[in-house]
């Protein structure tokens, strides 16, 4: 069968799920295709190479454009051409997504309240929830051969869907050097990852930590008891499939994607470092978590030993209580400040993500005159949302009389103990500062946006600051924040802060001018170039440090400047659809348009 | 994580009960396991690092969150795959004399009393 992959558009990290699909589906045998809707014309491809099969794998936000691609597909070929998705967007949304033709008659009671009521009309044929590795290749010898889908795990038809949204899943893939190796062909052949020296792969899956705004959560408690959490690659696995690939494709740096790479020094790490210099002997960057440094300092003397040459640590907030109360990262800031230590004493070169514009309560002003009022709200708030105990307080203070000066200063600075602060913005520049006491090289901030599957979307939906609505959403995190609860001036705030934070961190000097007086300005624009420059130094020299030709360098800073332009930009939707051939629906102001259309 | 009924034998520990395991484990890990010793009311030095480290982390978290976080670090720097009755069964039982010297040891933690 010939099979068509589309993405949405390509980035300078490989599509490994497209990339890993398409292995599969050669390995029996199977043709594939790729069709990048940013600058491929989807239905000119589509009549030319008349695929049995078009794919889609999804994320949120970007789910909106595959709908539409898969509309028009539908509208000229029906039954014709089978098309499937899976990804993110269907794991966590499979129960809201309508199938090609099918009449929808589900209970639409979702987790919260304010979940909007909408189904997505998507005209596909099936999804695929959670790992495909068994059931992608089995769904494909059942449409080769005329089979029923219905018994395949993980598979969501219209006939074989449950009322209650459940989904039978396969086990956990626990033997994964039994996997083919990436196919990068199908995607190299048709993007500039071809001329790319940086390449990405994934040593294992999986990552047991609970942060509220990771989609793990959900995740792993949709696989409860259905395997190990995390399996990984064997090193002479690993290391087979990256000297094919270096002998392959021109390679200069290897970025490992895996959520945390190493949790601990163990004897496949030992193994790692000991065998890749001799191996590959490339550069690598990769993801590891702060509180694992700290637990156990070794790990980085091994991935130095192995040669590394920059690392991903997440700070995500340099507030405690967003950090610990919301986000639930489990780690405090010494944790933070002990793995930064250790990577600048080890000369690596480290990389950041801090999540700016988080709805967060503020403490009220104690010249306030409902001081009291807002003040007992809040510990209330703390109280039963959070289920912090705030008996300390609650000794020293009654909140039924009126509150004097003093008490009030009292309250103040207890519960600014507990790390909330007087502003908004206050948590943000907090975020920031910790990554420049911290001395990290590469830093990004992006605003939080909600995503459907993580706890933090729901608590966003509990405090009102979201409506649950996450069709709206824009594909990309690094534009205004989404969030109601932030008015006009703390939004431009937020951007200008998420843009300087990284101009800050090459000079940290400039930070009382930036906090003060810089952010409160209507420069964004002027702040873009300066971030964008920022980048483009760091993450060339620091990050990703790898060598070009003179041509190739001036092409890549073309394509990153109006690709980092489009991704800080609100009309991206426009922008994105003035370029399309193939699809008729007209522009919108949200990327893909509303679903609806 | 606090309830007591449920599938999964982890679901029906403590916070304190997995921390010590979690202690037990990471002894194991370090092959340092034979050598602990509460004899004579001193108090290992691995252990009081090792509850300083996690007590400040878990003081602020109710119990149901640390509980997961604890079973975040069983399942990756101990690689304990939690949700396996038989493989935990079998570590409760090993251990089981250490680990209840060890969830009384915690008991008597302020810190791990109740959240802030």
């Amino acid at each position: 069968m010939k099979i068509m992959f589309v993405m949405v558009k390509e980035d300078y990290i490989d599509p490994m799920n497209i990339e890993l699909l398409s292995a599969l589906a050669k390995q029996d045998g199977h043709e594939t295709f790729l069709n990048v809707l940013e600058h491929d014309n989807l239905m000119e491809e589509v009549g030319a190479i008349r695929p049995d099969i078009v794919a889609y794998s999804a994320k949120t936000g970007e789910s909106n454009v595959m709908y539409r691609a898969n509309r028009a597909i539908k509208a000229a070929y029906k039954d014709r051409i089978f098309t499937v998705m899976g990804g993110p967007h269907p794991t966590f949304n499979s129960m809201r997504m309508q199938l090609y033709g099918e009449d929808l008659k589900l209970p639409l009671t979702f987790s919260g309240p304010a979940m909007p009521r909408v189904v997505e009309d998507t005209q596909l044929d099936a999804l695929v929830v959670g790992e495909g590795d068994e059931s992608w290749p089995a769904m494909l010898r059942a449409l080769a051969t005329g089979g029923s889908l219905d018994g395949i795990s993980n598979v969501v038809t219209r006939t074989n869907r449950r009322a209650d949204g459940s989904v039978a899943l396969q086990e956990r893939n626990m033997a994964l050097d039994d996997l083919p190796y990436l196919d990068r062909d199908v995607v190299y052949g048709k993007t500039r990852l071809k001329e790319f020296g940086m390449r990405s792969l994934m040593a294992g899956r999986g990552c047991p930590f609970p942060c509220t705004y990771c989609f793990n959560a959900k995740y792993n408690a949709m696989y409860k008891g259905k395997g190990k959490m995390l399996n990984r690659y064997s090193v002479d696995r690993l290391l087979a499939e990256l000297e094919d690939m270096v002998r392959r494709h021109p390679t200069q740096f290897i970025k490992f994607y895996d959520d945390v790479f190493v949790f601990r020094t163990d004897d496949w790490l030992v193994e790692f470092a000991d065998k890749y210099p001799r191996a590959i002997g490339l550069p690598f960057h990769c993801l590891v978590r702060s509180d694992l440094v700290r637990r156990d300092p070794e790990i980085l003397t091994h991935l130095k030993k192995a040669g590394i040459k920059s690392i991903s640590m997440s700070i995500e907030s340099g507030n405690p209580f967003i950090r610990e109360q919301i986000f639930k990262r489990g780690m405090d800031a010494e944790d933070i400040s002990f793995a930064f230590d250790l990577c600048h004493k080890l000369d690596i070169n480290t990389f950041s993500n801090t999540i700016l514009a988080v709805p967060v309560p503020v403490i009220p002003d104690p010249a306030d005159p409902v001081f009291d009022q807002k003040a007992k709200d809040l510990c209330s708030h703390l109280e039963t949302y959070h289920r912090m105990n705030l008996g300390a307080l609650r000794a020293d203070v009654d909140f039924n009389g009126a509150l004097d000066h003093a008490v009030r200063r009292k309250v103040v600075d207890y519960l600014e103990s507990l790390g909330l602060r007087r502003h908004v913005l206050d948590y943000d520049i907090e975020s920031v500062d910790i990554n420049i006491q911290n001395g990290v090289v590469f830093g990004e901030f992006p605003e939080l946006h909600p995503y459907p599957g993580t706890p933090v979307s729901q608590y966003t939906i509990d405090v009102k600051a979201f409506d649950g609505d996450f069709e709206k959403l824009h594909q990309n995190y690094q534009t205004e924040s989404p969030f109601t609860c932030f008015t006009p001036q703390e939004k431009l705030e937020q951007v200008n802060l998420s843009l300087l934070g990284l101009v800050l961190l090459i000079f940290p000097s400039w930070r009382n001018l930036v906090v003060n007086h810089l952010i409160k300005r209507r420069w964004t624009k002027a702040y873009f170039v300066m971030y964008y420059l920022s980048k483009a130094y760091l993450i060339g020299t620091k990050i990703y440090p790898m060598k070009y030709s003179a041509g190739h360098i001036l092409r890549t800073i073309k394509e990153s400047f109006f690709s980092e332009l489009l991704k800080h930009s609100r009309d991206e939707g426009e922008k994105f659809y003035q370029k399309r051939k193939g699809l008729s629906a007209p522009p919108s102001e949200v990327l893909g348009g509303p679903w609806q259309s | 994580m606090a309830e007591l009924t449920g599938e999964f034998l982890i679901e029906r520990l403590s916070s304190r009960q997995l921390l010590a395991l979690l202690f037990v484990c990471e002894c194991r890990r370090k092959k340092t396991i034979a050598s602990l010793s509460f004899q004579g009311g001193e108090k290992p030095a691995a252990w009081a690092e090792f509850v300083d480290r996690f007590g400040a982390r878990l003081a602020k978290l109710p119990e149901a969150e640390r509980g997961y976080l604890i079973g975040s670090h069983l399942q990756s720097a101990e690689e304990v795959d939690i949700y396996s009755n038989a493989e935990l069964g079998e570590l409760l039982d090993t251990y089981r004399d250490t680990l209840a010297l060890l969830v009384r040891e915690l008991e008597q933690d302020a810190r791990l009393s109740s959240p802030a």
